[in-house]
C-alpha cells in the first residue's frame, strides 16, 4: 500500500512538471513566489494536459506505461520552457482585503481548509468505489490499458466495456496512476482524486482572486466544498467528477478573459475544454457552447480579437479528432442510451413528448435541492441578474453554461432509450454537477464585477 | 429608479456571499459526520476487503471470485452465467468479474471460453462440455471449458 502512495506522489510530481512548465511558457509562474502560488493550477493543468496527451499517445497506438507518462510530461514542460522565450512574464496581481472584512475571507479559508481536510480523511480511509458506472467500465477500461499495452480492440479490452465509444482521457489519467503505483488496486486512487480535487479549489483560489476580493472568494469557495454532491463524486472515479472540475476550470478561465481579454486564460481555456471534449459524450457539446459564447463576445467587441476564442472553440474539436477517427477505423459500435439523429426525426420527438414533460418536471428539483446542492443555483441567477447590467458578457457565458448542461439532459431524457424515470432516478443526482460546481465557480466572479465600481461595460 | 437599484447592487452581491457563507457553514457539520459515518463503516476491513467493498452493495458474495482469480491462469478467457441459484447480486455477477479477473478476458460466448463462473446458472444450458474446478455450493462453481 505504501509503495502505491509513494507511486502516486511520483504521477503528482510529474503533472506538477508538465503545469509548471505550461504555466511558465505562458508567463504566468516566473519565480518562486509565482511557483507556489500557483502549484494547484499547475496541477490541474498538468492534469488536464497529460490526460489529452495521453489519449492521443493511446489512439497513436503506445502503451501508458510510467515512462511514456513521463516523457509526455517532459515534452509538454520542454515546450513550455520554449515558448518562455518569446512570452513575456505577466503577473496575476491578486485583490487585497483591507479592514475588518479580511477576518471573512479567514472564517472562510478556514471552512475550506477544515473540509478539505475532512474530504481527505474520507479519501485515506476509503473502500473501493460503490458506484456502478465506475467499476463496470471506467475502472475496467483504466485497468485494460495498463494490462494489454493501450487500446486493446479485443474481446475484454478496452473496447468490450460498456460505453466503448466514450473518449479515453478518464481511462488514461486513471491507467497512469495505476502504471506509477505499480498495482491496480483501485483503494489507493481515491487520494488521488483528492489530490486532484484540492489542486482545483487551490486553482480556482489563485485565478479568481485576479478580480474577486477575498472576503467574496472564500466563502464562495467554501460552498463550493461543501455541496454535498460534489463531497460525494471526489472520489467515485466516475466520469462525471473528472468532467464537473474541467469544466468549471474551463468556465473560470472563460470569464477571465471575458473580463481582462488576455490570451493566456484563452489558452488554459481551451486546454481544459479539450480535456473536457475527451472526458465523456456530453463533454463536446457543453464544450463548444462555452467556446462560441467566447466567440460571439468578441465579435461584438471593438477592437475585434477573434483569433484566441476561434482556437478556443476549435480546442474541444481538434482533441476529440483522433478518437474519432480511432473508433471509425476500428468499428468501435457506438453504444449509448441514446441517438443524436433521432433529434432530426420529428416523428420521434413528437412519440416521446411524454418523456420530455416528465424530465421538465423532475429536474428542477435535482438542480435546486439544498440537500445536493445547497443554494449554489439560485445565488449564481440572482448574481447574473445582479451582474448583466456592468458585465453582460460574463453574464451570459454564465448563464450559457448553465443553459447548456440543463437544456442537454433535457434533450437526453427526451430521446433516451432507457425507460424515463429510471433514466432520470439513475443519472440526475449526479449530471447537473456539470452546471451546478460551475455555477458555484461563477458566483464569486459574478458577485465581484456586481459590486464594482462603475466602469465600462465589458 | 434605475440608478437607485444601481447602487443597491453591492448590497445585495454581499448579501449573497453571505448567504453562501451561511449555507457552507450550515452544512459543514452534516459532512463530518457524513465521513465519521463511512470510517466506521470501513473500520477494521483489510485490504482485500476495501477493494471488495463494491460487492457489498449489490449482495454479491465474491469467495468465487477469489477462488478464481487463484485458480485461473492470467491469460485466460472467461464466460460468466447468472441464474436463480444465486441468493443476490445477478446483475452485478458479469461486469465485476470482468473488472475483478482482469487480465483475463471475459467473453460473452461460453464456447470461446477456457473457464466457466457459475453465480447459481445452469451449466448444462450452455452447449459446452466443462470439468468442475471448484464448487462452492450456493456460492458458485467454477468449471473448466473441456476440448
Amino acid at each position: 500500500m505504501t509503495s502505491s502512495y509513494l507511486g502516486l506522489a511520483a504521477l503528482d510530481a510529474v503533472l506538477l512538471l508538465a503545469g509548471f512548465g505550461l504555466l511558465v511558457g505562458l508567463g504566468l509562474v516566473r519565480s518562486g513566489w509565482d511557483a507556489l502560488r500557483h502549484a494547484g493550477l499547475a496541477l490541474v493543468a498538468g492534469w488536464a494536459a497529460v490526460g489529452v496527451a495521453g489519449s492521443v499517445a493511446l489512439v497513436l497506438g503506445a502503451p501508458l506505461d510510467w515512462w511514456v507518462v513521463s516523457l509526455l510530461a517532459l515534452a509538454l514542460a520542454a515546450g513550455g520552457l520554449l515558448l518562455a522565450r518569446r512570452v513575456g512574464a505577466y503577473r496575476l496581481s491578486a485583490v487585497r482585503e483591507p479592514g475588518p472584512a479580511a477576518w471573512v475571507a479567514v472564517a472562510g479559508a478556514a471552512v475550506v481548509v477544515v473540509q478539505l481536510a475532512d474530504l481527505f480523511r474520507r479519501s485515506a480511509s476509503a473502500a473501493a468505489t460503490t458506484e456502478w458506472d465506475a467499476w463496470a467500465f471506467w475502472l475496467p477500461k483504466a485497468i485494460s490499458i495498463v494490462e494489454f499495452g493501450g487500446l486493446d480492440t479485443a474481446e475484454g479490452g478496452f473496447t468490450s466495456f460498456a460505453g466503448p465509444n466514450y473518449p479515453p482521457l478518464l481511462p488514461a489519467l486513471e491507467a497512469s496512476a495505476f502504471a506509477f503505483m505499480g498495482d491496480t488496486g483501485a483503494v489507493p486512487l481515491a487520494v488521488q482524486h483528492w489530490v486532484v480535487a484540492a489542486a482545483f479549489v487551490a486553482a480556482l483560489a489563485s485565478l479568481l482572486s485576479v478580480r474577486v476580493r477575498p472576503a467574496v472568494l472564500w466563502p464562495s469557495l467554501a460552498m463550493l466544498v461543501l455541496l454535498p454532491t460534489f463531497t460525494v463524486l471526489v472520489g467515485s472515479s466516475l466520469g462525471d467528477e473528472a468532467l464537473m472540475l474541467l469544466l468549471a476550470l474551463g468556465g473560470a478561465c472563460g470569464a477571465l478573459w471575458v473580463l481582462e481579454r488576455d490570451p493566456r486564460y484563452a489558452v488554459l481555456t481551451g486546454l481544459f475544454l479539450a480535456a473536457a471534449a475527451l472526458t465523456k459524450n456530453e463533454g463536446p457539446a457543453i464544450a463548444v457552447a462555452l467556446g462560441a459564447t467566447m466567440l460571439g463576445v468578441a465579435l461584438v467587441r471593438r477592437p475585434r480579437r477573434l483569433l484566441a476564442p476561434a482556437l478556443v472553440l476549435v480546442a474541444p474539436l481538434a482533441a476529440l479528432a483522433p478518437w474519432s477517427l480511432w473508433i471509425r477505423l476500428n468499428d468501435v459500435p457506438a453504444q449509448s442510451d441514446y441517438r443524436g439523429s433521432d433529434l432530426l426525426d420529428p416523428g420521434v420527438l413528437a412519440d416521446r413528448l411524454d418523456r420530455l414533460s416528465f424530465a421538465a418536471r423532475e429536474l428542477p428539483a435535482y438542480l435546486f435541492e439544498p440537500g445536493r446542492w445547497l443554494l449554489a443555483l439560485p445565488l449564481m441567477l440572482a448574481a447574473v441578474v445582479l451582474a448583466a447590467p456592468r458585465r453582460p458578457a460574463l453574464s451570459l457565458l454564465a448563464f450559457v453554461h448553465v443553459g447548456a448542461v440543463t437544456a442537454g439532459l433535457l434533450v437526453v431524457y427526451w430521446i433516451g432509450s432507457p425507460p424515463v424515470d429510471f433514466y432520470v432516478a439513475t443519472t440526475a443526482g449526479r449530471l447537473p454537477a456539470l452546471a451546478v460546481v460551475p455555477a458555484a465557480v461563477y458566483l464569486p466572479l459574478l458577485l465581484a464585477e456586481a459590486s464594482r465600481p462603475k466602469q465600462p461595460p465589458g | 429608479m434605475v440608478e437607485r437599484l444601481r447602487d443597491l447592487t453591492p448590497a445585495a452581491a454581499a448579501l449573497l456571499a453571505a448567504v453562501a457563507f451561511v449555507a457552507a457553514v450550515g452544512e459543514l457539520p452534516h459532512s463530518l459526520r457524513v465521513t465519521d459515518a463511512k470510517l466506521a463503516e470501513y473500520d477494521g476491513l483489510s485490504h482485500i476487503e476495501r477493494e471488495l467493498y463494491p460487492t457489498r452493495g449489490f449482495g454479491l458474495n465474491p469467495t468465487l471470485l477469489l477462488r478464481a482469480d487463484a485458480l485461473m491462469p492470467e491469460d485466460a478467457v472467461f464466460h460468466v452465467v447468472t441464474g436463480p441459484g444465486l441468493l443476490a447480486g445477478h446483475a452485478a455477477a458479469p461486469p465485476f468479474s470482468a473488472y475483478w479477473l482482469l487480465p483475463r478476458r471475459a467473453t460473452r460466448d461460453p464456447r470461446r471460453a477456457d473457464y466457466i463462473l457459475s453465480f447459481g446458472g445452469q451449466i448444462e444450458t450452455l452447449d459446452v462440455e466443462v470439468a468442475l474446478v471448484e464448487d462452492l455450493g450456493e456460492l458458485g462453481q467454477l468449471w473448466r471449458v473441456r476440448g
